[in-house]
């Protein structure tokens, strides 16, 4: 699963921690999305998906394994 | 309550409890430790509970899921080794009936004896042992399969920011 976090987080000028912070999860939560650790829950996709005001295409992209 | 000071008032709580175990093997007072056990552990999440950041989210909770499932899935082999071992004495004798108790309190022979007060709380301590054995091996378990987790879903991932 890729995403474009890090970008939206560049365009709107939030830091990990921040964002976390509204979010409601760790900030280590928001670094391991990030880099492809972690796949976030539905939820969570839905949160950070409208923080950014985007859909949740646009943010997540799918890849086969 | 910042997470760095929770992590430091945990420290302080965990020697808290080292102190007092040594206090109770030095009064031979059981229960010091038996309520001070019991105390810290409502004092650990009533501290939690104070923790303004978040320092549970749906990724540590699913780390703590699959590092309690493996755990399990690798103590209930250890745990039924000791268990049949246990066993083995309980039915080394015909329809698993035992001999009367021996007349020596502190015998070498396996067979434990029975309705002897005085000679039962060692028999007690080391029941005792063997579990405080199964615990830390659970713990030990625990802290292993955890780390292995949180290290795949990347705890200490650093970045540029």
């Amino acid at each position: 699963m890729k995403n474009k976090i890090k970008v939206y987080r560049a365009m709107h000028d939030i830091t990990q921690e921040a964002l976390a912070n509204k979010l409601g999860v760790t900030r280590q939560t928001i670094l391991a999305i990030e880099k492809g650790k972690y796949v976030p829950s539905l939820d969570l996709a839905f949160k950070i998906a409208r923080h950014f005001g985007v859909t949740i295409e646009e943010v997540f992209t799918y890849e086969e394994p | 309550m910042k997470r760095n000071t929770f992590y430091l008032v945990i420290g302080i709580l965990v020697l808290l409890e080292v102190g007092v175990f040594w206090l109770a093997i030095e009064q031979v007072e059981p229960l010091l430790i038996q309520i001070a056990i019991p105390v810290g552990v409502a004092a650990f999440y009533l501290v939690r509970s104070m923790v303004e950041e978040p320092i549970q989210d749906e990724r540590t909770n699913m780390i703590t899921q699959k590092a309690a499932v493996a755990t399990l899935a690798v103590f209930w082999v250890a745990f039924f080794v000791m268990s049949i071992g246990s066993v083995v004495y309980g039915f080394n004798e015909p329809l698993g009936i035992r001999p009367p108790p021996l007349p020596r309190v502190f015998d070498s022979s396996p067979h434990m004896p029975i309705g002897d007060a005085a000679g039962a709380i060692p028999y007690f301590g080391r029941f005792g042992m063997v579990q405080l054995f199964l615990l830390a091996l659970i713990i030990i378990l625990y802290a292993v399969f955890r780390l292995y987790y949180a290290r795949q879903y990347g705890e200490w991932e650093q970045d540029e920011e």
